[in-house]
């Protein structure tokens, strides 16, 4: 397909940009070109015209003006177009929407931040494409965890995707989520896919007892390496609770807990230094769920409010009045 | 302008904060073009945090109104022979037969006029029927909403996403158009819809976002939806519980245990105070208000609860720009406005100045009978 060429649209009248409105606030003096693009593609939007000049312009309005939605409909609009002319032709379909997402690609790149590509891509792949792949989908998700492992946006569109393409093949997620917090073990987003992983096994055959296991011990390596981290902490939790007897689970844990916490000083009020609050905490919410244990939960809560994490000594002391 | 009982501790840089706030509002250089079709919400953030500042921001803007007010627009579309109306983010997408008003943008220009105290508009210009129809029309069937229509034939945009951010302004625009009643906003909106997938946007262990991770923005919408709705019960006590316990942990420290994180790229001992949107991120000026924001609507004795004294200290101290006026996302930005805007929204919020699930002062809600 041939370059975005001003010249091609020169039979275009252009719908004229309303603008020297009085008292106008924030006005933004935009360039003779944005004004001329502007006015050529609500022209062509108005007369419906699908065309391959078209569409080169919508390219070139992205690039300059990502966030102007109605251009991204008009294309998808163009798209759809192209792709019902060649109902008849399967190759010339898939070929045109994974053009498509080449170039998707590339605006994806330039602007990370930007949440209209990733709609725009979930629609090409719902909609559209004949024969969508989780394998086109896998480099740009690397590239775009690359540069900001935790873009919200892109954890999500991985979410979408596993659904989407009903994967069963989850080991090799849990992989990703390994060598994710290999480099990051407080990358809070990889601890959650991890756990959107074992949500979905455990839907399609429950999960069993030796990974349960295995699972468990996992968790309590990256605690050990790093103590005081609130995302190994809360996934272990989350873990317990979802498929896990979650008191007997709990309580069994108490002894792997207080490796960080010097638990009897705590009791008597010596408050010595710890490796790590969300220990305390665990320990505390351990010692909660049993009457005979209350006593030591009050202690706990109290080691946090006066030591241990103080900022939060509102919430603590409120814990320990839930607790009475 | 007639100034304000402001927080004493605005009072050196207030000139620098009136002055970035205008430059936003006056001629805007074409590094700016790529805001232009959303450009109401720079208007909004300027006017709302002037509002924070003066007394009489609505005089001072009168002259501006009929420009703000040419933003609202409506059609005709074809199918069910029904108006829409709604505001664009830019007169320069006012084109005829081509549908381009958002509920961003329409909710902003609301707000605009609330806060100008433009009674005229809402009583005799805006039509709240059209204008609840779009509302109506942007909702999908599993009870969410898209931000914007087919500019052709007026259905749910194919090409746009939905999430909480969109049902918050679909229901907050309900709101300011009247709604109040279940019955009221069942006339345009399946709340038993929404309402189920707010539900399915709870996380394990309170907060909501996409897919099981938290994420205090998403929080803040879904809490302040349910609050316009008056639905908060359909939260379960543990829910709630949860929730307010997840936004808590969120606000930074350096205190304790919590300076033991040498490792973790994202640990900084001057977030002390800040909140983060999600665990191991750094504090962030707007991350303040939606925390804030979710914790007041969950307790009405929120304050009792955080250490707001601190949150104050940590934007007036640390994102507040004193050389240029205005707010950042944190030290190592410049400010811009819409951390700026948020950034007076928490400092008033923490004052009682501020309605929050709306984001507009208290003084204009109060006045404009919202
Ligand atoms: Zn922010």
């Amino acid at each position: 397909m041939s370059d975005f060429n001003v010249e091609d649209y020169s039979d275009v009248t252009l719908s004229p940009l309303t603008s020297d409105v009085e008292n106008e606030l924030c006005k933004i003096m935009y360039t003779e070109e944005y004004k001329q693009l502007m006015g050529i593609a609500f022209t062509l939007m108005k007369q419906d015209e699908f065309s391959d000049r078209a569409f080169q312009l919508t390219s070139k309005i992205i690039d300059i003006a990502p966030a102007f939605y109605t251009i991204w409909n008009y294309r998808y609009k163009i798209l759809d177009d192209k792709v019902t002319s060649c109902r008849e032709n399967d190759d010339a379909r898939i070929n045109l929407l994974n053009d498509e997402l080449d170039w998707l690609d590339e605006v994806t790149l330039n602007n990370p931040k930007n949440y209209q590509i990733w709609s725009y891509r979930q629609s090409l792949l719902t909609n559209l494409h004949p024969s969508p792949s989780i394998k086109r989908e896998l480099p740009i998700l690397q590239l775009m965890i690359d540069d900001d492992s935790k873009n919200y946006h892109v954890w999500s569109y991985r979410k979408w995707c596993i659904i989407f393409f009903k994967i069963t093949d989850f080991n090799k997620e849990l992989e990703y989520t390994n060598s994710l917090i290999d480099s990051d073990i407080y990358n809070n987003s990889a601890w959650n896919h991890r756990m959107f992983i074992f949500k979905s096994i455990n839907q399609s055959e429950k999960l069993d007892q030796s990974i349960i296991n295995g699972e468990v011990d996992y968790i309590k390596g990256k605690i050990e390496t790093v103590p005081q981290n609130i995302s190994p902490w809360n996934y272990l939790r989350g873990f317990l609770h979802n498929f896990c007897h979650e008191t007997t689970a709990v309580s069994d844990l108490i002894p792997f807990a207080e490796k960080f916490v010097n638990i009897e000083e705590i009791q008597n009020q010596q408050l010595p230094d710890i490796e790590s609050s969300y220990a305390l905490e665990f320990l505390a919410e351990a010692f909660s769920l049993d009457d005979s244990t209350k006593q030591r939960a009050v202690e706990c809560y109290k080691g946090l409010a006066t030591k241990y994490d103080p900022i939060r000594e509102n919430l603590w002391n409120h814990k320990i009045e839930l607790l009475k | 302008m007639a100034q304000k009982r402001v927080n004493m501790s605005l009072e050196d840089n207030l000139t620098k904060h009136v002055k970035f706030l205008q430059f936003h509002l006056s001629l805007l250089p074409s590094r700016y073009e790529s805001y232009e079709v959303n450009k109401f919400a720079i208007v909004f953030y300027a006017i709302v945090s002037l509002s924070v500042i003066y007394q009489d921001v609505s005089e001072k803007y009168q002259s501006n109104l009929g420009w703000v007010r040419s933003h609202y627009t409506s059609y005709q579309v074809e199918e069910s022979r029904k108006k829409i109306s709604g505001f664009v983010g830019s007169l320069s997408a006012i084109v005829p037969d081509v549908i381009s008003i958002t509920l961003p943008n329409t909710l902003f220009g609301l707000l605009t006029l609330t806060t100008l105290h433009d009674r005229e508009f809402f009583e005799k210009i805006l039509d709240t029927e059209s204008l609840c129809n779009f509302v109506g029309k942007c909702q999908l069937t599993d009870g969410s909403f898209v931000s914007f229509l087919d500019y052709k034939d007026g259905s749910p945009s194919a090409v746009d996403s939905h999430d909480l951010r969109f049902c918050y302004i679909a229901v907050a625009i309900l709101y300011i158009a009247g709604c109040r009643s279940e019955k009221d906003f069942n006339k345009y909106i399946n709340v038993d819809n929404l309402l189920k997938f707010i539900k399915s946007q709870e996380c394990d262990f309170g907060g909501f976002g996409q897919y099981g991770e938290p994420h205090a923005g998403y929080t803040s919408c879904a809490l302040s939806t349910l609050a316009l709705l008056q639905k908060n019960e359909t939260l379960t006590t543990d829910f709630k519980e949860n929730t307010i316990e997840w936004l808590l942990q969120r606000q930074l420290s350096k205190l304790g245990c919590q300076k033991c994180q040498e490792s973790n790229e994202y640990y900084d001992e001057n977030d002390h105070g800040g909140f983060q949107g999600r665990e191991n991120k750094y504090a962030d000026t707007c991350y303040a208000f939606w925390c804030l924001n979710s914790l007041q609507i969950l307790r009405k004795d929120w304050k009792k609860l955080c250490n707001a004294d601190l949150t104050k200290k940590y934007i007036l101290k640390r994102t507040q720009c004193t050389l240029t006026g205005g707010f950042s996302k944190n030290d190592a930005d410049d400010a811009d406005i819409y951390h700026t805007c948020l950034g007076f929204a928490a400092l008033e919020l923490i004052e009682g100045n501020f309605n929050g699930v709306l984001c507009i002062t208290k003084d204009s809600t109060e006045q404009m009978g919202l």
